[in-house]
């Protein structure tokens, strides 16, 4: 279990390194990935995952400067299913002090219930004056002195497909939708409602009134209306060069982040249970399984693909290996 | 998906026993009977679909096992998926209400084969005198592998006669009556019916 969590911890963290920097984290430079990031789902996975004292105050940066690219509605939405709110209220409570950031406030409704404050960053002891506002919610951390080196997303990235389209767009339902029909092709009001974490009533508005511009097409296909976009018609906002195994640039895939985070905070949970040091395999792999019971049966179905007769550390090697291989 | 066979049933007992003691679920002492209590005792050599819990034993007391706890229930399901096992390998099928009723055979307690899987699951395999009493009433009842089982525990005479004459308890009636005589017929034991 130690090694196969310190394997875990190291390919997760890597991940989201990556995904950040893609957003303008200051970092090493990454490859170009050819997916749709999410910020929301992004930073709400920081939240639980991402606990590193580099990566979790460079985020911090990132809000600091970028924090308006956050769609507070959805993260709300999506918070949940997953990441730790309480961390989330934290990082709110310090863009909030900056009245560009005003609206982070909204994250701060309810009182904070704080029992006994835990360490932020687990193993790292707290050094200088403990934050306050992050010990008002339940967390100790030592004073957070942000480095300024953040910079906006870079529009040219198919990563940041999203932030593009919110900054042509606005912070509205439609940067998704049209960003999500134009890497899915097309896409009926229901599913589009769960996969983009809208209300459904909030996803039929904004089709409907997408509609009305004339460039969002609708058929019916039986009980359901389909809509989509002419591909061609939107090529404009295809400013990056094509991959190597692309003639021409195209748009970046749409993926299903707020299942693989919440499966991801699943294990990394497992993974970081007491009582199961000592357990069997075959006792660890049963409490795994459970565990994974609870996750969208999709994503399970779909890109989980443990061997049948996968059991005991076979079966929990099965699964790291499947999670690793969504984060590549 | 495969049947039970003497290993795999020490390891599913073994695997449900630390399950339990994972779980913090408290100690059980399950009283099985069919044919893994066949299997785990070395009477028979064959494969079963199931574990037949009759009883729960609680302060030297059997209780019917039906319904088995929900938590056992969720830990045998779990083992399942973990080991392959038929689905509801671990059942509470035999426990008939009726049964408790009518009457066990009497020192079926006492006699019981106990092995421990692990501090909190207990379990008691009904002994080869009383499963001639069982396998004699289900083959008069159902035949077929039953007989069968009946037939390789070679029960002696005075076996099948105390296991006869406790099968009336269960069912008084002629025809019950005769099918028993039948089933000792065909044992070779058909003289024990002026006995009876």
């Amino acid at each position: 279990m130690n090694s196969s969590r310190e394997h875990f911890r190291e390919h997760v963290l890597g991940f989201l390194w990556r995904q950040w920097s893609a957003l303008g984290v200051a970092g090493q430079s990454q490859p170009m990935d050819r997916w749709i990031l999410d910020p929301e789902a992004l930073l709400l996975a920081t939240t639980s995952l991402g606990r590193e004292p580099r990566l979790f105050d460079e985020v911090l940066d990132w809000l600091n400067t970028n924090g308006h690219f956050i769609n507070l509605q959805r993260l709300q939405n999506l918070g949940q299913h997953f990441g730790d709110l309480t961390v989330l209220r934290a990082m709110a409570a310090h863009l909030a002090r900056r009245s560009v950031h005003a609206k982070w406030k909204t994250l701060l409704r309810e009182k904070p219930t704080v029992a006994e404050a835990q360490l932020l960053f687990p193993g790292v002891p707290v050094f200088g004056s403990p934050d306050e506002l992050f010990a008002r919610h339940g967390w100790q951390r030592g004073p957070v002195a942000l480095r300024q080196m953040s910079h906006p997303a870079d529009p040219h990235r198919p990563t940041n497909f999203l932030i593009k389209l919110r900054a042509l767009f606005g912070m509205q339902a439609r940067a998704e939708v049209i960003a999500y029909l134009l890497a899915e092709e097309s896409g009926h009001p229901g599913e589009m409602a769960v996969r983009l974490a809208y209300f459904p009533r909030t996803l039929q508005t904004t089709l409907n009134d997408l509609a009305r511009s004339g460039h969002l097409q609708s058929r019916r296909e039986g009980k359901e209306k389909r809509f989509w976009l002419r591909r061609h018609d939107w090529r404009f906002l295809l400013t990056w060069a094509a991959s190597p195994d692309e003639s021409a640039p195209e748009f970046p895939r749409w993926v299903d982040w707020v299942p693989l985070f919440a499966a991801l905070e699943t294990v990394d949970r497992f993974l970081n249970r007491p009582d199961l040091e000592r357990a069997s395999s075959a006792v660890q792999a049963i409490e795994l399984r459970a565990s994974l019971n609870h996750l969208n049966p999709r994503f399970l179905r779909e890109r989980i693909h443990v061997p049948p007769a996968a059991t005991g550390g076979a079966y929990v090697e099965a699964v790291l290996g499947d999670l690793h291989r969504l984060l590549k | 998906m495969s049947d039970i066979d003497r290993e795999s049933l020490d390891r599913a007992l073994g695997l449900l026993g630390e399950l339990i003691l994972f779980r913090h679920h408290p100690p059980i002492h399950l009283v099985v009977c069919g044919g893994s209590a066949l299997i785990a005792l070395g009477l028979v050599t064959r494969t079963t679909q199931d574990v037949d819990v009759l009883a729960t034993l609680e302060n030297g007391q059997l209780l019917c096992a039906r319904p088995l706890p929900e938590w056992l229930l969720a830990a045998a399901e779990a083992v399942r998926s973990e080991l392959s096992l038929p689905t509801h390998w671990l059942n509470d099928g035999p426990a008939d209400e009726n049964l408790f009723r009518l009457g066990l055979p009497v020192g079926v307690a006492e006699r019981l084969v106990v092995r421990d899987f692990g501090a909190a699951l207990r379990v008691g395999f009904i002994s080869r005198y009383d499963q001639i009493h069982f396998k004699l009433y289900a083959a008069a009842d159902q035949g077929g592998r039953h007989f069968t089982d009946l037939r390789k525990l070679n029960p002696s005479a005075v076996e099948l006669l105390a296991a006869a004459r406790w099968t009336f308890t269960q069912d008084i009636s002629d025809s019950f009556r005769q099918v028993v005589v039948e089933v000792l017929q065909a044992l070779g034991h058909g003289d024990l019916h002026e006995l009876l």
